[in-house]
């Protein structure tokens, strides 16, 4: 049996998916509905009591929160595709520091930025233009540091691709793109050479050209 | 050599550090930062910490931050000293991995600010937002119902051990259980129970110790 994620045109999934391609591991997908409130319905929140995409069922066994699920195709995938973990403990380590920044400190403010840009009037709130004035200069500040880490280190944990780099996919896609704000990466040189440089990979450009939400 | 860990005993997240250090029999020696004079913002600590926050560690030559990182790299590299923290399997790994996880986005998302506006705030003399606490108690209550459900089938939040899910957990926790947010939990039965268990660690205990909060 065929491991499945749940939701994948939405931007959380993705990174479970570039994971899964970048690893080779095959795998199906399991559209919801957001906007019918399945994700809210009981079957899916069997699946994740959250009410949030993704879901990733593999045979008998569930997980969900995307970065959990990337961890643990990256550990158990270890011995193919690129090693995105590190080779020693140290390296790992870097690497969970910079996937927790990308969580804890990037991911805040760019999520305020893609609610209140690109999804208010579909999802019925008020834009509020102060919360998004806020959150670009908190994601300035955030970013002003990458750009003197990235002036020193090639990729955010080191000389290698690691998931710390594929987490910031697909929100920072949505910056450069719909939310119209890609001189933010532009104008950081070093970001900017990073971005271009993990946004080229063929697993991302594989996962946007299948799993891109529709127009 | 023994590790350094710039922070201090009383904050949250040096805490999650220090209780990873005592359930695994790790020495360490705390290099004290001062929040209150913004220590943490000045360029000695930014070298260490370059978005200006506690905890980092300096173990020899390695360096770390983030709370959560600097757990789990700690917990990996003494895995066969103290208590195991990362589950027995790379599925139950991935399950520790994913409960941790829904600490940072469900669950710190709303502790953090609740503990700013009843504990920081009246300390330093500023006003609460009593009506933003009401707001995030509202949402926490619906988080912790889902909590009481997995915990209704599972002694802790990754099965029937103590792992990195429930010590991530408890910096908040100690810190929400001294508000009156602590009326929520124990009207949960099988929360209330396992914070009971929890609170119980020799680890648990040795911190509040150091900490200055119990006798």
């Amino acid at each position: 049996m065929v491991l499945k994620v749940y939701g994948p045109h939405f931007a959380s999934p993705k990174r479970a998916l570039v994971t899964l391609i970048e690893k080779g591991v095959p795998f199906e997908t399991v559209p919801v509905d957001l906007m019918k409130g399945e994700h809210k319905q009981p079957a899916y929140l069997a699946l994740q009591p959250f009410g949030t995409v993704p879901a990733v069922v593999d045979g008998d066994y569930k997980i969900f929160e995307s970065r959990a699920v990337m961890r643990y195709v990256a550990e158990k995938y270890r011995s193919q595709g690129p090693d995105l973990l590190g080779i020693t403990v140290e390296d790992r380590g870097q690497v969970e520091q910079w996937l927790d920044v990308e969580a804890t400190t990037f991911h805040p403010p760019l999520l305020n930025l893609t609610l209140h840009i690109m999804f208010a009037s579909v999802m019925g709130f008020p834009s509020d233009e102060k919360l998004i004035k806020e959150s670009e200069e908190k994601l300035s500040a955030v970013l002003d540091v990458y750009e003197a880490h990235l002036a020193k280190s090639k990729y955010l944990a080191g000389d290698f691709v690691s998931l710390a780099d594929l987490a910031h996919l697909p929100f920072t896609d949505y910056l450069v793109g719909p939310i119209g704000k890609a001189y933010m990466i532009k104008d950081r040189k070093h970001v900017s050479a990073w971005w271009d440089d993990i946004s080229s990979r063929p697993a991302w450009k594989e996962t946007l050209e299948k799993y891109s939400f529709p127009a | 050599m023994v590790v350094k860990l710039y922070g201090l005993v009383t904050a949250a997240c040096p805490q999650r550090v220090l209780l990873c250090f005592l359930e695994k029999e790790i020495e360490f020696e705390i290099v004290h930062v001062d929040l209150d004079t913004l220590e943490q913002k000045k360029p000695e600590h930014l070298l260490r910490q370059p978005f200006g926050q506690v905890p980092a560690i300096e173990d020899g030559d390695f360096k770390l931050f983030e709370s959560r990182a600097i757990a789990r790299y700690y917990a990996t590299k003494y895995s066969n000293q103290g208590t195991n923290l990362l589950g027995k399997s790379l599925e139950h790994r991935a399950i520790v991995d994913q409960w941790a996880d829904v600490e940072t986005h469900y669950f710190n998302v709303l502790a953090f600010p609740i503990v700013l506006n009843l504990v920081i705030k009246p300390r330093l003399g500023e006003e609460c937002d009593a009506v933003l606490v009401e707001e995030l108690k509202a949402k926490l209550g619906v988080v912790l119902d889902i909590y009481e459900n997995r915990l209704a089938s599972n002694r802790f939040l990754a099965g029937d051990e103590f792992t990195m899910a429930d010590l991530t957990h408890m910096p908040a926790m100690g810190y929400l259980m001294r508000t009156d947010v602590n009326q929520m939990v124990k009207a949960r039965v099988n929360m209330n129970r396992w914070w009971e268990e929890l609170t119980a660690r020799p680890a648990w205990k040795k911190l509040m110790k150091m900490a200055g909060f119990e006798a």
